[in-house]
């Protein structure tokens, strides 16, 4: 947190896309409440740390963050999704596996990893030889973020989860140095046409 | 008289294979087949013979009419597609293998990305909500329960400075 | 941090079991481990113990010397050495011809004229120190001949746990804590802890100690004498090599080795330098020399140890060059204690020095373990040197004591958060392993929390959920998807909006789409000659040359534009950020989405390229709002925009941005012959308009009829309104053919379609109405042209 862009008024430039988390819950948790209606929301944005940047830091960027909120979101619930989430992100069959990991917003949290796309899991120089490449935070929303989204956590669980987008570019297109992206360089930058 | 028809369907033969041009063709047409031409003078030629003789040398002419006319149209489609084809021919190839000008923009490496991420969770039935980026301390850390005191503190600290210093 | 399964071992019976896979289940479930795990002492084979029967010097060298050693094999072996430690009755570790080291294997090897069968290794060679000044020295009682690995703990796996990932588990530093997870793990149950009973002195004095200040959580000392030895058992000392610390001495070692055993740091005063032990803050700062002979500012928020008025040590980071252990110290005050954590982790960052004890500190340790630490101290120092003694009483006092914490949930709640099937029994056995005392009665789970856990750890019903899932493991778990109600998803007017625009930009004009920093940058800004307006600025920006946000997308852009003149002679790009606009009247930032866009070329004059742009945005207006756009001359407010061609841009009556040619100054600088212009536009506001709805018109089966007229007129604005005004339902459409400037000035030729849908007008009819608009022009002194 001491790598927070601080403005003059005492606002911030938000760290991480979590800062919508709260107005989310705010704008759909009567629906949730009167209607059943389940909370499924993605929030892409850009963050902001106050770090030095060299071909591996940016001090602006973008991530993806994920909650779903309903009467009885489990963990068995999360891992399934997380699992099927990412296939199709990365259009191949994905294994994942959680680790504990600690994030005040949530409880439990983990630290989400996917078998290495390069060897599948076998180990190779991209993996570290581990087979498993980190990708993702993500865990129970933390009772005290869901009340302080006026629900009630003894009545709703949800998940949520973080993706890095700038990280996932890079390793979708092959992209080695994370300034390229925020460079303005049409030499790097042209070459991205719609590739769905 | 026989013999008149003759000469004149063997001249008419000969001249239409010199032909080369719509215009000379349509002289010949008039020479022969017009008001005044050859063929339809011969139809007028006719006044001094016999009923019989009438009868013959009519049909004769009016055959030759018929296949002066049909030789001349016959001629007229020749000249038309000789001119067609030369049209055709004179048009150059046109290169394709040449590379072709692609001339394209391009969306930003994150705006792919996040669309293939939006489209995944759309169709799992998830909104997309945007939001600000400056945000208050609550928003980005006392709401997600990280306690912020030490924050705070900085900031009112580095506020006041800023204050005093102005 | 290095940890060793040996000492794990020795607080968990592991036998029978895959080590490695239960290190790769603890990296799952607790902590994680580098992918590197040492085998230690595998590369070592054939050392035995062997006793050096004679020494003589070596003719030629004055370094090496000819031993003739007895390794127990019943003769004695010849062996060149160049150790200067050797002599007559040591005993050594000693490699035989076969033993192998590493890569090498012991051979029979000349050495300067004389054969060498076998090596006599120093301990660096083992492995076991850094010690290579000489031979190892063995002091323990063993027949020569003992294989080496059989003496001391030298055959280890030592694997590490990223530090990170133990930032919020203080039990965890230190192997007890660790073979507590691998108990839980392996199932099995862990050994208490051997530790000395400290009631056996409760009738010696008191340590004259005091806290003075709340920022000591606990302070527990007690005072021993008399240690005479100075050299740690070799198993402590290689314990502590593997395990990434160096020997010392014996005092040195041993709170070295609590430390890394429970995971409580510990510190040893000369007794006469604390005779009345007070831990306390100064009201002003001070100057203090710390053990490493560095003198240190230390202010008013550091909590230091003293002796009545004197510091001594600061509390939980480091020493003081006075209190340290000297040569004739013979009494030892024994610190163990608890600081506040946060208190300890901002004084590190104000003296800028970090110890592993203070490392320790930070992260809110278990004040329950200062007790148990000493006793197990005391412990193992007696077992060492039975001829210490405790000249004191223990002396404790526990300032702060954290709250018990007690959890209690149902099964329900459980089941609805895991999401699978784990019996109750499974649920008590875990959190017992765990040291968590759990009683079910029915459905329900009271759960106490034990002191190691409770400091910041375990505190909500949530966290034993954790507990229990990840002993459980999640490779096991049964997933399955979450069934929810359908409902349509309702896109968000801005974000279709938004796509639309890029899609358009992108695809239809082939414009590239950028990313840039939210700030202004006062260097690149001021190399095109634009000013930085004054705006909201960041408190803490890494460098002065970012730090005030920027209020428009456009200056960027151009330096942009600027960095890419040699990529085409003409092209485009496009941004849709962020931009604050200062602050409103709640003195919160007054933030705007805008879509930049800045044409560049070469090869188009000024006007074709304005009336591009212009256009493109008409298109951006027309197919997605179906409506259409104003322009409005406006007045230049900043450096880059053009004194004379710079319009607002209006959907309607709304605002929505503007559209402008870049000052000549800003160009040339940009590109001496380039043309270039800009537009901006509030995506909100555009996003607002309102899409007006194509209507079906039935094509007429009757002839139009095109009327062309020629006007003098600078601007079509009061020609178009002229024919507006005339609200004539038969003009189907009307288009500017051509413009013309001549010595008359500037003339514009318009068409008129007239059309009506149930007949061919006359000639009469439409030129009744072209007459009236003349007339209307005439009386604006707009007349045709002659």
């Amino acid at each position: 947190m001491q790598d927070t862009y601080y403005l003059e008024n005492g606002q911030l430039l938000k760290s991480q896309t979590s800062a919508a988390q709260n107005a989310i819950y705010k704008k759909y948790k009567d629906a949730l409440v009167n209607d059943g209606v389940p909370i499924k929301a993605i929030f892409p944005g850009r963050c902001f740390r106050n770090e030095a940047t060299d071909a591996c830091h940016e001090n602006t960027f973008f991530q993806m963050e994920g909650v779903m909120v309903d009467k009885n979101i489990s963990i068995s619930n999360l891992i399934f999704f997380m699992k099927t989430m990412l296939s199709e992100v990365f259009q191949k069959d994905i294994k994942v596996r959680l680790r504990p990991g600690f994030f005040p917003f949530v409880e439990p949290g983990f630290e989400l990893d996917i078998s290495c796309l390069i060897c599948g899991g076998e180990g190779c120089p991209s993996c570290k030889h581990s087979g498993w490449l980190e990708l993702c935070p993500c865990g129970m929303i933390h009772p005290e973020v869901l009340k302080a989204g006026g629900i009630d956590p003894e009545e709703y669980t949800g998940f949520a989860f973080g993706l890095g987008l700038t990280r996932l570019a890079m390793m979708k297109y092959g992209v080695k140095d994370i300034r390229d992206l925020n460079s303005g360089s049409l030499r790097s930058l042209s070459q991205f046409t719609d590739d769905e | 008289m026989a013999e008149q028809t003759l000469k004149l369907k063997q001249e008419l033969i000969q001249k239409l294979e010199a032909v080369s041009e719509a215009m000379q063709l349509e002289q010949i047409r008039v020479e022969y087949l017009g008001k005044n031409g050859l063929i339809t003078g011969l139809l007028k030629g006719m006044k001094d013979l016999s009923i019989e003789e009438k009868k013959t040398f009519g049909q004769e002419v009016n055959e030759l009419k018929n296949e002066a006319a049909d030789m001349i149209a016959k001629k007229g489609e020749e000249l038309k597609n000789a001119e067609i084809l030369k049209e055709i021919n004179s048009m150059p190839e046109f290169d394709l293998s040449m590379p072709a000008k692609l001339d394209r923009g391009s969306y930003h490496p994150i705006t792919l990305v996040q669309r293939q991420c939006e489209k995944i969770f759309k169709s799992m039935g998830f909104t997309v909500e945007d939001y600000s980026e400056v945000v208050s301390d609550y928003e980005c850390f006392e709401s997600l329960n990280i306690p912020n005191i030490t924050l705070h503190a900085i900031c009112r600290i580095l506020i006041i400075w800023k204050t005093v210093s102005f | 941090m290095f940890l060793s399964m040996n000492w794990i071992s020795d607080f968990v019976d592991l036998t029978g079991l895959d080590k490695m896979e239960l290190i790769r289940r603890f990296s799952l479930s607790t902590a994680e481990v580098e992918n590197d795990i040492f085998h230690k002492g595998s590369d070592i084979s054939g050392i035995v113990v062997a006793e050096i029967k004679e020494v003589a010097d070596h003719p030629e060298s004055k370094k090496l010397h000819l031993l003739k050693v007895d390794a127990g094999d019943g003769q004695l072996t010849d062996v060149v050495c160049g150790a200067p430690n050797v002599r007559v009755g040591m005993k050594t570790a000693f490699a035989k011809v076969g033993a192998k080291i590493g890569e090498i294997e012991i051979a029979p090897r000349p050495l300067a004229g004389f054969t060498s069968y076998g090596m006599c290794c120093s301990e660096k060679e083992i492995g076991i120190s850094d010690d290579h000044a000489g031979i190892m020295e063995i002091l323990d009682d063993a027949p020569c001949g003992t294989d080496i690995k059989e003496l001391y703990e030298i055959d280890d796996i030592i694997f590490e746990v990223d530090n990170k990932s133990l930032t919020n588990r203080p039990d965890l530093w230190g192997h007890y804590g660790i073979a507590r997870e691998f108990a839980a793990l392996a199932g099995r149950e862990l050994k208490p802890l051997d530790c000395a009973d400290l009631a056996k002195y409760n009738s010696l004095p008191k340590v004259d100690m005091k806290i003075e200040d709340n920022l000591c959580q606990r302070y527990s000392c007690i005072q021993v004498e008399n240690i005479t030895k100075n050299v740690s058992p070799v198993n402590m000392r290689i314990r502590l090599f593997y395990c990434g610390m160096r020997g010392i001495n014996l005092l040195a070692d041993l709170t070295n080795y609590l430390m890394l055993e429970m995971g409580q740091p510990m510190h040893a005063f000369d007794s006469r330098k604390v005779e009345k032990l007070r831990i306390k803050r100064f009201d002003a700062p001070f100057m203090f020399t710390t053990l490493d002979a560095v003198e240190r500012s230390i202010d008013e928020n550091t909590l230091m140890i003293c002796n009545d008025n004197t510091p001594v040590a600061i509390a939980g980071i480091m020493g003081g060059l006075d209190s340290e252990i000297v040569e004739d110290t013979t009494t030892l005050t024994l610190e163990s204690a608890t600081f506040d954590a946060v208190s300890i982790r901002k004084s590190t960052v104000r003296l800028a020095h970090r110890t592993d004890a203070s490392m320790r500190y930070e992260k809110c340790l278990d004040p329950e373990m200062t007790v148990p630490a000493i006793a197990r101290f005391i412990k193992i120092l007696t077992d060492i040197d039975s001829d210490v003694k405790v000249v004191s009483s223990l002396t404790d006092e526990y300032a702060v004591k954290y709250d018990t914490v007690n959890l209690a949930f149902d099964k329900k709640f459980v089941d609805r958060y895991t999401g699978i099937e784990i019996s109750n029994d499974t649920i008590v056995k875990t959190l017992k392993s765990l040291g968590f005392d759990a009683e079910l009665s029915g459905d329900e789970f009271s759960v106490t929390v034990p002191s190691w856990r409770a400091t910041k750890d375990v505190t909500i019903k949530a966290d034993i959920i954790e507990e229990i899932t990840r002993i459980y493991g999640y490779d096991n778990f049964d997933i399955h998807t979450a069934k929810a109600p359908l409902y349509p998803v309702r896109a968000d007017l801005e974000k279709t909006v938004e796509d639309k625009v890029k899609d358009i930009l992108v695809k239809r004009y082939s414009l590239h789409e950028l990313h840039s920093y939210v700030w202004a940058y006062y260097d690149e800004y001021k190399a095109l000659g634009i000013n930085v307006e004054e705006n909201i600025k960041l408190v803490n920006a890494t460098n002065p040359n970012i730090e005030t946000i920027r209020k428009s997308i456009v200056p960027t852009q151009l330096c942009q534009v600027k960095y890419n003149t040699g990529y085409a002679t003409d092209f485009g790009v496009f941004e849709i950020g962020r931009v604050v606009n200062g602050l409103n009247d709640n003195n919160l930032c007054d933030e705007h989405k805008m879509l930049a866009v800045t044409l560049f070329s070469k090869t188009k004059t000024v006007e074709e390229l304005y009336f591009d742009l212009a256009n493109m945005l008409a298109v951006l207006a027309d197919d997605i709002k179906h409506n259409e756009l104003t322009f409005e001359k406006t007045e230049a407010t900043h450096s880059y925009q053009h004194l004379k061609n710079l319009n607002k841009i209006f959907c309607g009556e709304k605002l929505i941005g503007e559209i402008g040619v870049v000052h000549p100054l800003v160009s040339k600088k940009i590109d001496k012959k380039a043309s270039i212009v800009y537009a901006e536009i509030d995506m909100a506001d555009f996003a607002e308009i309102e899409n007006a709805s194509i209507v079906y018109s039935e094509p007429s089966r009757y002839p139009e009829m095109d009327i062309d007229i020629s006007f003098v007129s600078d601007m079509y604005a009061p020609i178009g309104n002229a024919i507006k005004a005339e609200e004539c339902p038969l003009i189907k459409n009307v288009s500017v053919v051509d413009t013309y400037t001549d010595e008359a000035g500037k003339s514009i030729t318009v068409r008129i379609t007239f059309s009506h849908p149930e007949r061919t007008l006359t000639k009469e009819e439409t030129m009744a109405v072209v007459d009236s608009i003349v007339e209307r022009l005439e009386k604006s002194g707009i007349s045709m042209k002659k």
